[in-house]
């Protein structure tokens, strides 16, 4: 990962290609995101930029309110920002309209929300299948594909059992693994472990490791426990909204 | 394809929000389905039921079914016994009776005032109309009853105030009392009052029968004259075929169906439709504003989850045709059960305790047409009262669908 200038790029081609060895999986350039106008405007993020490498792991740091959810939510193509830029393969991809926007949240990258946010009348296996199912792949492979990553995260014996008889650990693994199923790029995990015990967190964190390990997923996740840095390859601090440090 | 992956990811999430969602919310929504499609049966039915009253009335006492008349130039049909012939020659007909006007002015007691006075031969007259056994007082003409007159309640008020044409009546006239009828011609006889008639249908209670033996006797010029014949066919909606069959033999005839004959009629129907078409819209109306409360409800609850599926990349036609085809499955089970209401419970319902209208008892009437239109209607507004607020939903940002 390296700290960059904030630059400018147009795009002509919308066209994600699949990441290569020598290109980053994306880059910032000078990313703010301001709330509000005028007198009551907030700014969130001012001006960060830095790359991220595939297969790399990024732990976003800082305090409540330093712009750590905003910057993830950014990445994650959930918001818009103010001005600057998030290049996959070249292309800014925040300016996309919104159903472009949608495709690469379906098949290149991937979200796991802090309160696992996953659908309620759906079993895991259903949670899981059904990004693939969207993005076109027959039932059978889809279920199958869920099947493999419920089994990887030791959740087979959990596959038909609904979000409320699950653990918040369990459920935490689930969305882990709806995030992985069209295969992405890129996954996103907002403070994953914010809502855990410590041996869930363990085993939350230990299912991202594996996700990167295995599958080669360039992960970026947010938290605010320091011990979580020991599973990141690259940290990156923010102070009020600005990138104070990047320790490749 | 990607519409095709929308479709399958819809059908996905709607059968599994109906089969896991909340029991209780399916159940409501779908008895509230139900009983929006039955109301939306029962008025019009109950409508239609008393539309079809009056015209069975119409054709029981006043029209028939097919009511042949003299053309504009004539006072009386020409070759009527060859026409009557005929008429009763053909298949589709179950009986035909010549009438004649006879008189036009009946007195009793000091009282006068018009009516028309029929000469009929009863026999076929009591196979082609049903007045004969709607007999209130004393009985109907016999074959070659001399002297003697049948009333309407109408004319003969029979000292019953309750009826609505009383005061036009002769009031008081009851059975065996003596009328003078005023003939064609102007002569006048006195008849005995065999019988008074009484139907539900008021227009049918003013006419005098006689029969056609007293009328030959006391009127020779208009011996064989005929100014009507009634045909009584043995299907509805028969009558243009058999009207098109005699037609060409008698163009000096003209040929009316008892539809064309109840011109007074149709201002009444025609006001039931009116009401029919306003109580449909009002129930459509309320259907759709009960959908689109339901389905705004769902979705407000659902806020976050539908954010949660826009940000995992499901798409907004997906996630709106999910919500349609929810109230398309509501709207669809409403019907059954609706109907399933309508005809295992209100229709034999009324069918042993029917509305007493003024026209007679009244039952529910319902053609499978309007089923169908009523229950595709049904579903339509559902799609629409489902539409709107989906649609809606998906205009809010991801963002703040999930987080506020």
């Amino acid at each position: 990962m390296t700290r960059r200038a904030g630059s400018r790029a147009s795009t002509n081609d919308l066209t994600v290609p699949d990441g290569s060895a020598r290109s980053p999986a994306f880059e910032v350039r000078g990313l703010t995101r301001t709330y509000g106008t005028g007198d009551v405007a907030v700014r969130a993020l001012r001006d960060v930029s830095f790359e991220v490498d595939y297969g790399d792991v990024v732990c976003i740091m800082g305090k409540s309110g330093s712009g750590k959810s905003t910057l993830l939510r950014l990445l994650g193509l959930l918001d818009t920002p103010t001005s600057g830029m998030v290049l996959l393969n070249g292309i800014d991809v925040t300016r996309l309209r919104e159903s472009r926007r949608r495709v690469l949240r379906l098949g290149r990258l991937g979200y796991v929300f802090q309160e696992y946010a996953l659908l309620p009348e759906l079993t895991a296996e259903e949670n899981v299948y059904l990004p693939s199912l969207m993005s076109g792949c027959p039932l059978r492979e889809s279920r199958l594909r869920a099947r493999q990553l419920l089994a990887m995260l030791d959740l087979e014996n959990r596959a038909r059992h609904r979000p409320s008889e699950l653990s918040g650990g369990q459920q935490q693994r689930v969305a882990i693994a709806r995030a992985m199923v069209n295969e992405p790029a890129v996954l996103f995990a907002d403070e994953p472990t914010g809502n855990l015990d410590t041996e869930s967190s363990e085993m939350v964190m230990t299912a991202l490791s594996q996700m990167n390990a295995e599958l080669g997923v360039t992960i970026l996740f947010v938290s605010h426990d320091p011990d979580d840095r020991r599973y990141a390859k690259n940290l990156i601090v923010l102070r009020d909204g600005e990138m104070v440090e990047d320790a490749s | 394809m990607s519409s095709l992956w929308s479709l399958r990811v819809a059908m996905f999430l709607s059968r599994r929000a109906i089969i896991r969602g909340n029991r209780g919310i399916v159940v409501l929504t779908v008895a509230m389905m139900a009983v929006i499609y039955a109301e939306l049966m029962f008025v019009p039915s109950l409508i239609q039921g008393a539309t079809n009253e009056i015209q069975q009335e119409l054709r029981e006492y006043v029209t028939s079914s097919i009511a042949i008349t003299p053309s504009h130039f004539d006072l009386t049909i020409p070759g009527a016994p060859t026409l009557l012939n005929r008429v009763r020659a053909n298949r589709g007909v179950v009986a035909a009776t010549a009438t004649s006007l006879a008189g036009s002015e009946v007195s009793f007691e000091g009282r006068t005032n018009s009516f028309p006075v029929v000469a009929i031969d009863p026999t076929s007259y009591s196979k082609t109309f049903a007045t004969p056994s709607a007999m209130l007082q004393g009985s109907f003409l016999g074959p070659g009853a001399n002297d003697e007159i049948v009333l309407g309640i109408g004319i003969a008020g029979d000292g019953m105030s309750r009826v609505s044409t009383y005061e036009s009546s002769l009031q008081n006239v009851h059975v065996g009392d003596r009328v003078t009828v005023t003939l064609s011609g102007g002569r006048t006889h006195v008849f005995v009052v065999k019988g008074i008639y009484e139907t539900d249908l008021s227009e049918a209670n003013a006419t005098a029968f006689i029969t056609t033996a007293s009328a030959d006797r006391l009127i020779p010029p208009l011996r064989g004259s005929v100014t009507a014949i009634y045909v009584r066919t043995k299907e509805i909606g028969d009558e243009r075929a058999i009207m098109g069959d005699l037609r060409g033999d008698h163009p000096r005839a003209t040929f009316q169906s008892w539809e064309s004959l109840s011109s007074s009629v149709k201002e009444i129907t025609g006001s039931f439709d009116t009401i029919k078409s306003v109580l449909n819209a009002v129930s459509l109306f309320v259907a759709a504003i009960a959908v689109f409360i339901v389905t705004y409800v769902d979705l407000v609850n659902r806020r976050r989850t539908i954010g949660i599926e826009r940000a995992i990349g499901i798409s907004g036609p997906a996630i709106i045709v999910n919500y349609l085809l929810k109230a398309v499955v509501f709207a669809f089970f409403g019907v059954l059960l609706g109907a399933g209401l309508f005809f295992g419970a209100a229709m034999p319902l009324v069918r042993y305790h029917p509305f007493q209208f003024p026209i007679g008892p009244v039952t529910l009437s319902v053609s499978a047409t309007e089923l169908r239109s009523d229950a595709l209607i049904l579903l339509a507004v559902a799609v629409i009262g489902a539409l709107i607020p989906a649609w809606r939903a998906m205009r809010i940002r991801v963002l703040d669908a999930v987080w506020r």
